[in-house]
């Protein structure tokens, strides 16, 4: 599969340090992370270029966090299925996605921001005004800071159970450093360094008291919230179902009453929607709509409908696109056709794909037919099984005996271009 | 409608269903005692506790207990095995119902719509110490086990099957009875039941990758 070396797009990594740039790039680059950050850094020593480079590549490239919730987004319009929807939600990936995208909107306008003042402010001095650098230089250790701290935020709503890590803490800490530091610097201007120092302690003093009384509060607070998002979904997901419990089940339940008088209807339709409710509800949704299982699937419950019988499809691996697949699926139809007209009892459908065919097994109950004794103009079994599969590279194989007939047809799987190469 | 029917099967219903209970009590061949019905995880505990039936028709999807289903109750009266056989019964005929039952012990797996005949069948021979495969079940089988590419850490004894169990294993899939599979491959209906168990047992106690990345695929694990 990774023969042919293709080149990533360039997305953000997880193994980051402040944002991940590096990390995507020296994938994107296939070079060492270390050397990109290298190279980052002597860019930025020589007049901050570097650090303008990478303030561009962060608001522009996605991150791997939103990279996967685009992923999400697009599988998300697809059907799922109930053990499906289950698993999201213990998941909590409704929340990852939401506050993913969310956090980055919030992030880009403010990086953004941020860089057009530093532009301002380059232009500025350049254009010959008197800035006061001592003041500036602070304030960009603050807000860095404080942007370092807030990324993590980022991370930990993603994946709210995982546990916090080394580098979260570092990197909490270093914002907290440059916050702190900043704010320092500035008032060190007007403060004296005893009096900062003594102000220093009774501000940690306060905090924490505040932090110890206001803690538990928080954490109900965030329970709360999270308790009441879960409940959301599940009301979401409830209103989904009723409406199509309502829609399938309830309007077949009131058929059914309407036409009591005929079991034979009675059992269809309850069959019809027993199928109908299963597929939505643990449905093979994995499997495309082309598929052979699926096709084969489709015409045994047509059949079902039409002959008020019973057909049961099992099926193992699937496969879709061959050359003879069309041939079959109507050989296949045809004898299960044959069967629903001709014999009593269940009628067992068993498809199997493996790589170099397809074969299908029909196989009913009845009291079986000699091949031989169908007269000559009459097509069914001749023309639509044996001569299609023949004609479209398979075989047709019909065993009758007195425990039932069964057909079995067998496909080889050569893609329609192989094909069409061979001849 | 075998040898053995003078012997009676004392069994245990379990199902949420009082409606799909009453149905199958009167279903069921008259050599089949009932000797408790439960609708719950703790009942069923219970009543298979204090019973101690020859076999227990077990609704895959129960309410109560820690909301395992029929895979709890399974669990639970794990140290019973040896006495009392579970068949599986379920509405549904998907993957995760049918595997999850079988690894946690159940001997066999019945949907809920085949005839009373044919559970009564079940019920006989899952008692007799045999395996029921269903169509479904024998294609999941084929399904996990049926890739043939060889890994590193294969068990053989466990994680393969063998020529002649694949063979059974389709000819059930393709909806032959045992007794079909046996004259077709030639062999007495005890062989085929011996395979049959065989590839249970591989089905149960197999961790082959596959088996598990199937699993994992289909949201079991």
């Amino acid at each position: 599969m990774a023969t042919p070396e293709q080149r990533k797009f360039i997305v953000r990594s997880e193994n980051r340090f402040i944002a991940g740039v590096c990390g995507g790039l020296a994938e994107h680059l296939n070079v060492p992370v270390s050397y990109v950050r290298l190279a980052f850094l002597a860019l930025s020593a020589l007049g901050g270029v570097g650090l303008l480079l990478y303030g561009w590549l962060w608001v522009f490239t996605p991150s791997a966090d939103e990279t996967q919730a685009d992923e999400l987004r697009s599988w998300g319009a697809k059907n799922r299925t109930l053990a499906e929807e289950m698993a999201r939600v213990q998941q909590g990936l409704f929340s990852g996605r939401e506050n993913a995208v969310s956090l980055s909107r919030w992030r880009d306008a403010l990086i953004g921001a941020g860089l057009l003042a530093l532009a301002v402010l380059a232009l500025g001095q350049w254009a010959g005004w008197n800035f006061r650098w001592d003041l500036i230089w602070p304030v960009i250790g603050i807000l860095g800071g404080i942007l370092l701290a807030w990324m993590q935020i980022d991370r930990s709503a993603v994946q709210p159970d995982r546990k916090i890590n080394a580098t979260l803490v570092i990197r909490l800490a270093l914002g907290l450093v440059l916050v702190v530091g900043g704010l320092l610097a500035i008032l060190s201007g007007t403060v004296a360094v005893a009096d900062l120092l003594g102000g220093f302690w009774a501000a940690l003093a306060i905090i924490a008291g505040a932090v110890v009384v206001l803690l538990p509060w928080g954490a109900k607070l965030w329970r709360d919230y999270l308790a009441e998002r879960s409940n959301r979904q599940a009301t979401a997901q409830r209103a989904e179902f009723a409406a199509h419990l309502h829609d399938s089940v309830l309007q077949t339940l009131a058929v059914i009453q309407k036409r009591s008088e005929e079991p034979a209807a009675v059992r269809t339709l309850a069959r019809v929607q027993e199928r109908e409710l299963r597929q939505w509800l643990y449905g093979e949704q994995h499997l495309d709509a082309e598929d052979v299982v699926v096709e084969i699937q489709n015409e045994a419950e047509s059949i079902e409908q039409l002959m008020l019988r019973d057909i049961d499809v099992v099926a193992v691996g699937n496969g879709q696109g061959f050359a003879g697949q069309q041939a079959l699926v109507a050989a296949s139809r045809e004898a299960m056709m044959n069967a629903a007209k001709h014999a009593e009892g269940k009628i067992s459908v068993y498809v199997e794909c493996s790589p170099a065919q397809v074969e299908v097994f029909i196989r009913d109950r009845g009291a079986g037919f000699d091949l031989g004794s169908i007269p000559e103009d009459r097509h069914g079994v001749r023309e639509s099984i044996l001569g299609r599969m023949e004609r479209a590279g398979g075989a047709a194989r019909i065993r009758s005996g007195q425990d039932g007939t069964e057909v079995q047809l067998s496909m080889p799987r050569g893609t329609e271009q192989e094909e069409q190469r061979a001849s | 409608m075998s040898e053995t029917t003078e012997q009676t099967y004392r069994v245990v219903l379990v199902d949420d269903h009082a409606i799909f209970r009453s149905g199958l009590r009167a279903d069921l061949a008259a050599d089949l005692q009932i000797v408790g019905e439960a609708g719950s995880v703790e009942q069923a505990i219970e009543v298979i506790e204090r019973e101690r039936p020859d076999v227990v028709l077990l609704d895959v999807h129960l309410p109560g207990g820690r909301g395992g289903g029929g895979a709890e109750v399974l669990a639970s009266c794990a140290h019973l095995f040896s006495q009392t056989k579970f068949l599986a019964l379920s509405v549904s005929d998907s993957a995760q119902d049918v595997v999850l039952v079988i690894r946690s012990g159940a001997r066999g797996y019945v949907t809920k719509s085949v005839s009373g005949q044919e559970i009564s069948d079940a019920v006989r021979r899952v008692a007799g110490g045999d395996a029921v495969f269903s169509p479904r079940l024998a294609g999941f089988v084929l399904d996990a086990f049926g890739s043939s590419v060889a890994s590193g850490q294969i068990d053989e004894q466990l994680d393969l099957l063998t020529d002649r169990e694949l063979q059974v294993m389709r000819l059930i899939a393709r909806g032959y009875s045992y007794k079909e599979v046996a004259k077709e491959l030639f062999i007495s209906i005890k062989t085929v039941e011996s395979h049959v168990s065989n590839v249970l047992r591989k089905l149960q106690l197999s961790n082959r990758h596959e088996l598990t990345r199937w699993a994992v695929e289909r949201k079991i694990l």
